[in-house]
């Protein structure tokens, strides 16, 4: 009698359950048409508003996918025609002459004129002007239309890297006039148009029909956010996804021997920097600074995050035309370290490293470690990034903080004496003045090249490693970026191959 | 959690009429007390918000940004205005339905919230179901079986699922059935929502599974300790001595004996199952609250914050007093000690 109960009440238990699973639904078939590419990436963006939004999220799904400037950037960092055909660059480099392309048509329907780009880069040039990018746009003297395809922009003083600020949001061409809401819509010149944006989960983009270039290889992309690392892999062995875009190195372990996934790795110009604050008393003397770099082993560093990174040693990476090697500039040595704190007075040094709970704790644990070898304690106060930005990064209220920059252009912020560290070297910012007001490419290079030994040899900073990005995609799938693919994320070449 | 009163008498009829007065001032006095407590959670959701390092500008501006840019960005977000001030724009636009706008993408907060509320309700609900569904065959076998091994093993791993973190069973299901069988995405949800209902089902039932089987441990314990009680009774003793059914008296009397307070005890459930629902959302990338609040306080969208915490306690609230007061006025056994 008891048996039959309690096996009734498992099996009405299990029928419930059993009647929940209902048939198998019918998964989208690979093959099919429309071909649709899944990408998982990391950040998703707070709000779609270009002209206003900063955040490596945002620009992955926009730049040169739903927003054009002028000129494109190639994954190669060449300069592409984009709305604009052609353009010349004056002799003395500061009167650049654009043709604007006839034809193109903004996703809502309405045909681009040369008011809209004169309208677009004079909005985001000006005074109190919230783009982003804003501030690559300083040396703008003037915008004007000389005729309905002409556009003459005129700079107060050179600048080699104008055409490369055009490929960013200061350099997006929208609408003079338009009733689209830019933050949860899109209104671009761009081969693909907002389709969906489900926030907290997926942005998905169509081709844009009315495109004025090639039409992309694939029928949409959809980029899903997923926080987890664990459930982005398992997605991607479901087929859920197509793409991982960015891995940790156990992730990529873990793929690496699958027949079915091709793990590729990508250059990336980004670095994990352990900023100083050098208005902090203990952190002016470049002795010290020098002694907490050749304290912390780089190499095991690299070791304990799983290999994923290249050694730097400055704030340089191999694939920057102005690149460096400067790894020896403060080779591991505890035993130096020591003398030279004792020789600034500082063998008793305390010092706060400020950290946003971004980063990985085993980074900050291992420099701690490092740092206690050599007589000096680190106390690690973990923030959210929002605090972080609060404390640290406009109010400059830290000593130690560790951050991974990700602009290929942060080499010329130790030019810059009001950014949070606090570096304030003549020689640094006449270099990196010279640099952006260079003639050519050459001359640009070798003045940051400068830059770049100086501050290594002042300790600037310490950098611990450039990460490096990994992608995993399907054994189909060609065409997607793998390089710097943080801050330039073309899709309209990824396909399937059949 | 036990009873050990006689089974309900009927009330003599004479008495209905103050029964109903007491009743009705009873519900009375409840409404009260929810509606201080939601004002006393509104300020206090507030004043915790305010206190929050990092602001809304300095995210909104991320590294890019200039101190100019900054300030510019404060003002238009009302960020200078005294406190109180926005608080009562707040909790004033509130009480007249309009839960604020995101000063991030400046989509209203309630669109938000509705889109959110169509994930994470549906999977509340059937975690609780599901909880119930396996709770209460188990919760019987382990009263039956006190004595033996066999009852004495499944109240044991019932206890013992309670300390599997959420995170790990929700793990354990993607990799045991999800990938295996491929019937359930291991992520995601519809963008169209509901769509297609099936779809959207099939994308829950992983993630409630995970929930239940954490919330099901604690409901085990209950539904035996109830069904002994029913079990232990003098009469029914006698009667299962005398060849009753076992069957029968578990039904007719251990419902009887368990079913009300059971809905006090699945009041008590809804805040474990939000919480739960936090972690699975996370785990199976689901648009749900619990991200939408994670991502929020991530970008210190303060308005939208305040309106979701504030909404998700009222549910909460409103929800446990409602099943307590049913439990109350469906029990004449139960008379609130005054």
């Amino acid at each position: 009698m008891r048996r039959t109960i309690a096996s009734t009440a498992l099996i009405l238990g299990g029928l419930l359950l059993a009647g929940c699973a209902t048939a198998p639904g019918t998964g989208t078939p690979e093959s099919a048409t429309p071909q649709i590419i899944d990408i998982r990436v990391g950040l998703e963006p707070t709000s779609l508003d270009v002209t206003t939004t900063s955040g490596a999220g945002l620009v992955q799904v926009m730049r040169g996918n739903v927003y054009e400037g002028l000129v494109g950037l190639s994954e190669d960092l060449e300069i592409l025609p984009a709305l604009a055909s052609d353009w010349k660059v004056s002799e003395d480099g500061l009167t650049y002459t654009f043709t604007v392309r006839e034809g193109v048509t903004f996703h809502d329907g309405t045909p681009m004129t040369i008011d809209d780009v004169v309208a677009s880069l004079t909005a985001s040039s000006a005074e109190g002007s919230m783009n982003p990018d804003a501030k690559r746009m300083g040396s703008v003297a003037s915008i004007e239309a000389t005729d309905e395809t002409t556009l003459v922009i005129t700079l107060s003083q050179r600048d080699i890297n104008f055409l490369e600020s055009l490929t960013t949001s200061a350099g997006y061409v929208v609408p003079a006039a338009s009733s689209v809401d830019l933050a949860s819509a899109t209104n671009g010149t761009g081969p693909y148009t907002l389709d969906r944006w489900n926030r907290g989960s997926t942005l998905a983009l169509e081709p844009f029909d009315g495109y004025w270039g090639d039409a992309p290889l694939n029928d949409g992309v959809v980029f899903h956010y997923i926080a987890d690392e664990t459930t982005a892999a398992t997605a991607l062995q479901s087929g859920e996804v197509d793409i991982l875009a960015g891995v940790t190195a156990e992730t990529a372990e873990l793929l690496r021997g699958a027949d079915e996934f091709q793990v590729i790795e990508g250059d990336s110009t980004s670095w994990m920097t352990l900023g100083f604050n050098h208005s902090f008393a203990p952190l002016a003397d470049q002795r010290v600074r020098q002694a907490l770099r050749q304290a912390i082993d780089k190499e095991e560093l690299i070791e304990v995050i799983g290999g994923q990174a290249l050694e730097v040693g400055t704030i340089t990476v191999p694939t920057d035309a102005w690149h460096v090697d400067a790894t020896d500039s403060a080779p591991y040595d505890p035993a130096a370290a020591r003398k030279l704190l004792a020789e600034a007075g500082q063998e008793n040094l305390n010092l706060t490293l400020t950290v946003s709970n971004t980063y990985d704790t085993i980074i900050t644990e291992f420099i701690a470690a490092e740092l206690a070898e050599v007589g000096v304690t680190v106390t690690i106060d973990t923030v959210e990034f929002a605090t972080w930005l609060e404390d640290v990064y406009t109010n400059k209220d830290f000593e130690l903080t560790m951050v991974l920059h990700v602009d290929p252009a942060t080499i010329t912020y130790y030019g810059n004496p009001g950014y949070y560290w606090s570096y304030d070297n003549a020689e640094a910012q006449a270099l990196v003045t010279d640099a952006r007001q260079a003639a050519t490419p050459e001359v640009r290079d070798e003045k940051l090249r400068a830059v770049a030994e100086l501050v290594a040899k002042d300790a600037a900073s310490d950098w611990l490693y450039s990460p490096q990005t990994v992608v995993v995609a399907g054994k189909d799938l060609t065409g997607f970026p793998v390089d710097r693919i943080s801050n330039n994320f073309r899709v309209s070449g990824i396909t399937v191959a059949e | 959690m036990t009873t050990t009163a006689p089974p309900p008498v009927r009330t003599p009829a004479g008495h209905g009429s103050s029964r109903v007065r007491r009743v009705a001032a009873e519900l009375l006095n409840e409404a009260v007390v929810l509606l201080a407590s939601l004002l006393a959670a509104s300020i206090v959701i507030f004043a915790l918000l305010a206190v929050l390092p990092g602001d809304q500008a300095a995210v909104m501006g991320g590294m890019d940004a200039t101190p100019e840019q900054l300030e510019a960005l404060r003002t238009q977000l009302g960020l200078d205005r005294p406190l109180w001030l926005r608080y009562l724009d707040w909790i004033g636009g509130v009480l007249s339905g309009d839960l604020g706008t995101s000063a991030l993408d400046g989509r209203p907060v309630a669109a938000e919230l509705g889109e959110k509320l169509q994930v994470t309700i549906p999977l509340g609900l059937l975690a609780l179901l599901l909880s119930v569904v396996i709770a209460v065959p188990l919760g019987v076998i382990a009263a039956v079986y006190r004595e033996s091994a066999f009852g004495r093993s499944v109240a044991a791993l019932s206890q013992l699922s309670a300390a599997v973190p959420t995170f790990v069973l929700g793990l354990l299901l993607v990799v045991l059935v999800a990938l295996p069988t491929r019937l359930f995405p291991v992520q995601g949800f519809p963008a169209d929502r509901w769509a297609d209902p099936g779809e959207a089902m099939r994308a829950l039932i992983l993630p409630a599974t995970a929930i239940a089987i954490g919330q099901a441990a604690v409901l085990v314990r209950f539904v035996r300790s109830a069904t002994i009680d029913v079990l232990m009774k003098e009469w029914v003793r006698t009667g299962l001595a005398q060849g009753w059914p076992l069957r029968d008296v578990l039904l007719r009397q251990g419902l009887r004996n368990a079913a009300l307070p059971l809905l006090g005890v699945l009041g008590l459930e809804i805040a474990g199952i939000l919480m739960g629902s936090v972690i699975v959302e996370q785990l199976f990338a689901l648009p749900g609250v619990g991200g939408m609040i994670l991502a929020d306080v991530g970008n210190r969208d303060i308005v939208s914050i305040q309106s979701t915490l504030f909404v998700l306690t009222a549910l909460v609230m409103i929800s446990t007093v409602t099943l307590t007061a049913l439990s109350r006025v469906l029990d004449p056994r139960i008379r609130r000690i005054s």
